[in-house]
């Protein structure tokens, strides 16, 4: 049985800032999502470091990174996140204050215990269109809040 | 439905000449036969595969896009090149940025202008007409 965990498994959920994480959240249509975790890095060397840079770790920040291919079909999520740049009202109709959202990250997928959730906004946003292909949104979001790390599988 | 019958349904509907399962067929080339109905002009759609899916991040969901690939294949009547000429012309027009059915974004043919691919052995004009498409 392969250890590994499928990439197209993770269960990737966005919604208005106070708004329910449920299935009508999901993306969909998730072409890549990448999650980067950034700590600060300190100096510290004085004379007694002996020539040798000594660090301290600093404060830890997180973005993530992710495309969709656009779903004219009135998906809610790809709405809210596309309408959040502007701080406008998202697919529900619901103006969240700076364009906060909120976000679910399953690693594992719904039933897995690899998890990540939190709140974020958006600071960069795509549009993207080729001769023949479809229309793709690239998007990159700043963790605000993080209310759940767990990327560890349960043991 | 696959891709070979949608574009073959679309094909006949959209040619006032061709009426799908008389001298339009999904599948492979099908000999001249005057028992079994089958004329020397007529169009084919064959299945040919197509890119692999790409599949969406979705919680193991197996969505995806997909971009199945056909061969449609036009034969003239017996020694008469213009009229296949013709023929292969309309059916470029139609199946090129023509999406058979909504289920599909997109329909494109690989070259601009139909493939003349030489006569079969009973002297009949071929012409090919590789398409790509997205759903």
């Amino acid at each position: 049985m392969a250890n590994e965990i499928l990439g197209r498994t993770v269960e990737f959920l966005v919604c208005r800032d106070g708004e329910t994480l449920n299935a009508g959240a999901s993306v969909g249509k998730t072409t890549d999502l990448s999650i980067s975790m950034n700590a600060d890095e300190i100096e510290t060397t004085s004379f007694d470091s002996a020539g040798v840079r000594t660090y301290t770790k600093g404060q830890r920040d997180m973005t993530i990174d992710f495309s969709f291919i656009f779903d004219d079909s009135g998906n809610q999520a790809q709405e809210d996140i596309i309408s959040s740049w502007h701080n406008l009202a998202g697919g529900d109709g619901t103006t969240a204050i700076d364009g906060i959202l909120d976000f679910s990250i399953k690693l594992e997928g719904s039933s897995g215990q690899m998890s990540l959730i939190g709140e974020c906004f958006i600071t960069s946003l795509s549009y993207s269109t080729g001769m023949d292909d479809v229309q793709r949104v690239d998007c990159s979001a700043r963790v605000s809040t993080i209310g759940t790390y767990d990327f560890l599988p349960a043991a | 439905m696959a891709a070979q019958l949608d574009v073959a349904t679309f094909i006949a509907s959209s040619l006032g000449s061709l009426t799908l399962g008389t001298n339009c067929f999904a599948g492979p080339v099908k000999k001249v036969s005057t028992g079994s109905g089958i004329p020397h002009t007529a169009v084919f759609v064959i299945g040919t595969g197509g890119l692999q899916k790409e599949a969406f991040i979705d919680g193991g969901s197996k969505g995806g896009l997909s971009r199945p690939t056909v061969q449609v294949l036009i034969r003239s009547d017996k020694n008469d090149f213009s009229g296949g000429l013709s023929l292969a012309e309309s059916v470029m027009a139609v199946v090129d940025m023509g999406p058979p059915t909504a289920s599909y974004v997109e329909s494109r043919s690989n070259t601009s202008e139909p493939i003349y691919i030489g006569t079969d052995d009973t002297g009949h004009h071929e012409w090919s007409i590789n398409l790509t498409l997205t759903k």
